[in-house]
């Protein structure tokens, strides 16, 4: 009798999984196909890797500048890009009745939204990947002063901004032809296509370092003992490839992290608001969470700013840029902490969203 | 019926109109209209049949400019399909009747209305005898969003005549309605038909068409499959029927072996049975759920207008 | 019967143009977005005058309200004005609610013209109600505090010292440079003029111990003896420290220069210094026959210890006479931001009708921050001079935008407004034209084009 209940309640959570992944499949190819998302990613790949290049005031923090752009950019334009997937694949199929259509099947409600927060979270993914590619991509090509024999002042890795550059170029390019040429859907392969060719150019930028270090070493041992790098003595040139500054990751995994609860609260807020309102509420909570200690510090708990800093989530465990100043490091445990906070989080907004959604007529 | 071409003037002109619809690349995807040549003229119910993607709705749409032709001429009263003086003689009712959600039906008539220029007492006035009209007078202050499919598609009705049109456009104009507003839209065209106005219309409800158009065409793929007088269609020649009211079983029978005998092959015999339609719309009317039909006086005035010009 | 039917065919036009911007107006506010606005703004207006501190003086109250709190509050109304227009026209056809719309007589501009007149009724209601809470503020804060006259704010006529006008300093100064070889080589004219104009503006002149510099002044009208002029000073040093200012001021009139009045000046640079001027000492009763005033300044400075004092003619030095209301000038103010309003309505609309509503609301913001951006971008390089050809493309873009958008944001009301003076009508008609007429027009022609020539509908 008990197996017969357990292998019941195994095959009915086989289902849910089953089903759960079939939603957030469709959710991710519908909302990578949003041209909106494909131009957030563009815009947020091309602003991280061409603010080095656009960079006037140098104090010798070229490379902080450009880091920090570029986890902005990851937090602001990932905030938007899930608010917006939540917004379509939530709000907007209650409003077509695709929702509808779905639910009439097997499908609880609180699969359907759970497998709504996974496809908007693969998406949010995606962009992150391509976004800390561009940002480590970003910081390596921004300008460092270089003090050597024959050589003092700043020296730019251009090669590294140009392959991530080229890369997005030749994402678009290629998802061109396979539109023409195989009739792929434009939008799935350039977003995924620019993702990819993002973490292709920083290999490539990886790979030409080592081979010029290879290089540099046999040069270097003139006596130039500038770390990575070479120059070749015939050519005349420089060829500088600093090593890339992987501290960068777990401030990126915090920000995704920050993305993740920030997806929970636009799904659970799609239930009842359009995207516009969702997307507006997330922006005063990202504000609200930021400037957190300025606005609840010291409150009591039974005010209403101690209340809202009970409710609304601290961001600033997620964004810890400053850390990484000056050599600094987060780590790994403390990643580990933020990410069972976000967690929690994430479930409380999702319980809130199911509960919302529960009543929610679909008609 | 006999309302076929009644002015006889043209009201719609294709020739050789195509539409083909292409890709990002201007590649072409889809051909929805090769070659269509057709003539409406004034007076008459045209209705356009087909099969889902036979190209009907893209007809019309080109009809009205929404969309343009790929290839050949349509024409509107001679004048292109985007000239403001054909479109001041249109009356449109899409497929889907996608209307502002928070406007009541009464401020969406009046707003259709303002569109055509009317001073705003005419356009309010015209709007309060449509309600009526479409027996939504007591819906008249909620807003659209909240209506049915069948009130939303009785204001898409009536939105199509706040200017008395000369020509009435009509995409499904039955899809959404009860079986009671059904027989008011066919009974509307035919009054509205029997006043000079030309009416364009599609359906997948054959019985509806065949009861309201003096000619149809038949599309299938975007081509133009058959087209004529809807009674000419539909006969078929060399069968004959009798209808004798008040024949008893026995008398029938003998009838119908005489006929056998003189025609030398088999003679059907029955006893015919009402419509459906015709059966709902007598218990609905004996309930009291029917009620009579009368159209806006806007209307009757501009049918006189017309009928006076005509003389 | 010609005229008639001209008549005729306005006065349709002008309802069909009314219906569409009642629907736009209705549809703004029964989808709450008017009182979600409304609850934003009236907690701007009166959150922040609560949340930031000024320095406790009347200057730094009023520079709260004026300036933060109108333009947090403007911000806003140009972000929601934008975003709004981007889905006018573009949520219609997306919804197929155009297909209905769209085959009635209806020109494409008379759609254009009735969305983009309801966006500006709405931004007209809006103004008015943030610019009356701030008003209300303001008088509120007078009452309490008792204000004396001068300390309440105003609006006053500006003069400027009559100097040659930008172009024709940075000619001069080209051709001086060219005469000596001092140009820079591979500058064309062109480029060179520009960056002689942008410096011109910003020329700091030097005044050490003992100097003494004399400004001609053209005012508005005539001086009177029953109004006192005020003068506006603002003093700088090499390294923007904070120095003493000690010196001798002396006001005259051009035409009585036998009659002089002095101020003795013991301030800080970097300060605005504001005095009056009574002007009984100079006019015998009634109004002075000329307009022309000379202003005198002389640094009095200890020749072995004071600074070098600098200045910016063009900007450090202002005589200021009564010229209205501070009502009229706000009212002013809140015209010439309701013409920027209308610049970005037109601006969303265009975009609106060419893209979906969140590609045209991307595109829009992309638009707005690319504006923000480039005068900061100028600026650096200004300062920094252009390196490398990516530099270079950048700067071309940043500059196309920056005199695109520098046209629009060319007049500054709030800083008007905070600095009491008075908005010109001039240069109010001339953010109109430019914001409300010809920029509008340029977007409309270019969106009606878009409507008539795009496809409104899908085939079956």
């Amino acid at each position: 009798m008990v197996r017969r209940i357990q292998s019941g309640s195994v095959a009915r959570l086989r289902l849910a999984a089953r089903q759960a992944a079939a939603l957030t499949w469709a959710t991710v190819t519908e909302a990578i196909q949003q041209p909106l998302a494909l131009l957030l990613l563009l815009t947020s790949v091309l602003t991280t890797l061409l603010v080095p290049v656009f960079q006037f005031h140098r104090f010798g923090e070229d490379g902080r500048l450009a880091r920090d752009s570029g986890l902005s950019c990851m937090l602001v334009f990932g905030l938007v890009l899930a608010a917006g997937t939540a917004g379509r694949s939530v709000a907007g199929e209650i409003a077509s009745g695709t929702a509808a259509a779905a639910i009439g099947k097997p499908v609880s409600r609180t699969t359907f939204l759970l497998a709504k927060w996974a496809g908007v979270c693969g998406v949010v993914k995606v962009f992150w990947v391509a976004t800390l590619a561009a940002t480590l991509a970003a910081e390596r090509g921004s300008a460092r002063f270089v003090e050597q024999e024959g050589f003092t002042g700043y020296a730019t890795d251009a090669l590294t901004i140009a392959l991530g550059v080229a890369g997005a170029a030749l994402a678009l390019g290629v998802a061109g032809a396979a539109h023409y040429f195989w009739r792929r859907r434009f939008g799935v392969a350039a977003f995924l296509g620019v993702a990819l060719s993002q973490v292709a150019a920083l290999a490539v930028s990886e790979v030409c370092g080592r081979w010029f270090g290879s290089r540099g070493e046999a040069a270097c041992s003139a006596g130039c003992g500038v770390e990575g790098h070479a120059h070749g003595a015939a050519e005349g040139w420089l060829a500088y490839q600093p090593p890339l500054n992987l501290r960068v990751v777990a401030a990126a995994v915090l920000v995704l992290l920050a993305l993740a609860v920030f997806a929970a609260l636009a799904t659970a807020l799609a239930t009842r608001l359009q995207t516009g309102p969702a997307l507006a509420v997330c922006a005063l909570v990202l504000l609200a969470g930021l400037a957190g200690d300025s606005f609840a510090g010291g409150a009591g708990g039974l005010s209403v700013r101690g209340l809202a800093a009970g409710v609304l989530p601290d961001v600033q465990h997620f964004w810890l840029c400053d850390a990484l100043a000056r050599g600094g490091r987060i780590g790994w445990p403390y990643v580990a902490e933020a990410a069972g906070y976000a967690l929690t989080v994430c479930a409380l907004f999702l319980t809130a969203g199911c509960l919302s959604f529960r009543g929610r007529d679909l008609g | 019926m006999g309302r076929c071409g009644l002015g006889g003037q043209p009201v719609i002109e294709t020739q050789g109109l195509c539409k083909t619809f292409r890709d990002f690349w201007r590649r072409p995807t889809v051909a929805a209209v090769r070659g269509l040549d057709l003539t409406v003229t004034a007076g008459e119910v045209f209705g356009l049949l087909g099969p889902n993607g036979s190209g009907k709705s893209t007809t019309i749409k080109m009809a009205l400019g929404l969309l343009r032709p790929t290839a050949g001429t349509i024409r509107l009263f001679g004048f292109g399909p985007t000239d403001r003086r054909a479109k001041a003689r249109v009356g449109y009712l899409p497929e889907v009747t996608h209307l502002h959600p928070f406007l009541t039906p009464r401020e969406t008539l009046v707003y259709y209305a303002s569109l055509f220029g009317l001073p705003l007492g005419e356009a309010r006035r015209r709007a309060e005898e449509l309600l009526e009209m479409v027996d939504l007078k007591g819906a008249a202050g909620r807003p659209v969003g909240r209506f049915s499919k069948g009130m939303a598609r009785r204001v898409g009705l009536a939105q199509a005549l706040v200017n008395a049109p000369d020509l009435l456009v009509l995409d499904e104009p039955t899809s959404g309605l009860d079986p009671v507003g059904c027989c008011e839209v066919k009974e509307l065209i035919r009054l509205l038909a029997s006043s000079g106005v030309t009416v364009l219309m599609t359906s997948h409800l054959l019985a509806d068409m065949e009861d309201v158009c003096d000619r149809v065409a038949v599309l299938a793929r975007g081509e133009l499959r058959a087209s004529g007088r809807t009674a000419e269609l539909l006969r078929q020649p060399g069968v004959t029927r009798f209808l004798v009211d008040g024949l008893g079983a026995g008398e029938a029978e003998s009838l119908r072996a005489e006929l056998e005998a003189r025609a030398g092959r088999p003679v059907c015999c029955d006893v015919p049975a009402v419509r459906l339609e015709t059966f709902f719309m007598q218990v609905v009317s004996r309930e009291g759920s029917a009620r009579a039909f009368e159209v806006a006086p806007f209307l009757r005035a501009a049918r006189q207008a017309r009928e006076e010009s005509g003389a | 019967m010609s005229a008639s039917r001209a008549r005729d065919a306005v006065a349709e036009s002008v309802r069909r143009c009314c219906g569409v911007a009642a629907v736009a107006l209705r549809a703004a506010v029964r989808t709450r977005m008017v009182a979600a606005l409304l609850v934003l703004l009236a907690a701007c207006v009166t959150g922040l005058p609560r949340v930031l501190k000024g320095d406790g003086t009347p200057s730094g109250e009023l520079d709260i309200l004026l300036r933060y709190t109108l333009g947090f509050s403007f911000g806003l109304l140009c972000l929601a004005t934008l975003w709004a227009a981007c889905a006018l026209f573009a949520v219609e056809i997306a919804s197929q609610r155009m297909h209905l719309a769209a085959v009635k007589p209806v020109r494409a501009a008379e759609f254009w013209l009735g969305k983009w007149l309801a966006l500006l009724a709405l931004g007209a209601a809006l103004l008015t109600a943030v610019y009356g809470g701030v008003y209300a503020q303001v008088r509120v804060r007078a009452w309490r505090a008792g204000w004396s006259a001068e300390q309440r704010p105003a609006g006053r006529r500006v003069a400027r010292p009559l100097l040659p006008s930008i172009a024709e300093e940075a000619r001069e100064t080209y051709a001086l440079m060219r005469q000596r070889g001092e140009l820079p080589p591979g500058l064309g004219p062109g480029a060179a003029l520009r960056v002689l104009a942008e410096q011109a503006e910003e020329r700091y002149e030097v005044l050490n111990p003992g100097d003494e510099v004399v400004w001609k002044f053209r005012l508005a009208r005539p001086p009177r003896a029953d109004e006192p002029l005020l003068v506006r000073l603002r003093f700088d040093t090499e390294y923007s420290t904070r120095e003493q200012v000690a010196g001798l001021c002396r006001l005259w009139l051009a035409d009585r220069p036998e009659r002089v009045a002095e101020v003795a000046l013991a301030d800080f640079t970097l300060n605005e210094i504001v005095f009056a001027v009574d002007m009984r000492a100079l006019v015998n009763g009634g109004a002075a026959a000329g307009r022309d005033v000379r202003l005198a300044f002389r640094h009095q400075g200890d020749p072995a210890r004071a600074s070098a004092l600098m200045m910016r003619f063009r900007k450090d030095v202002a005589v200021l006479t009564p010229g209205g209301s501070f009502e009229a000038n706000l009212a002013r103010s809140a015209l010439a931001q309701l013409g920027v309003l209308a610049l970005l309505a037109a601006l969303g609309l265009t975009l609106s009708v060419c893209f979906s509503p969140p590609v045209a609301a991307f595109c829009a913001t992309v638009l707005l921050v690319l504006a923000l951006v480039s005068g900061t971008v100028v600026g650096a390089v200004r300062e920094t001079g252009e390196e490398g050809a990516w530099m270079r493309v950048g700067l071309r873009i940043a500059r196309l935008v920056h005199d695109v958008a520098g046209q629009a944001t060319r007049e500054e009301p709030l800083e008007s407004l905070t600095r009491g003076e008075l908005i010109e009508g001039r240069a109010l008609l001339a953010v109109w034209l430019w914001n409300g007429a010809l920029a509008p027009v340029v977007l409309a022609v270019f969106g009606c084009g878009v409507l008539r020539r795009r496809e409104l509908a899908a085939g079956d």
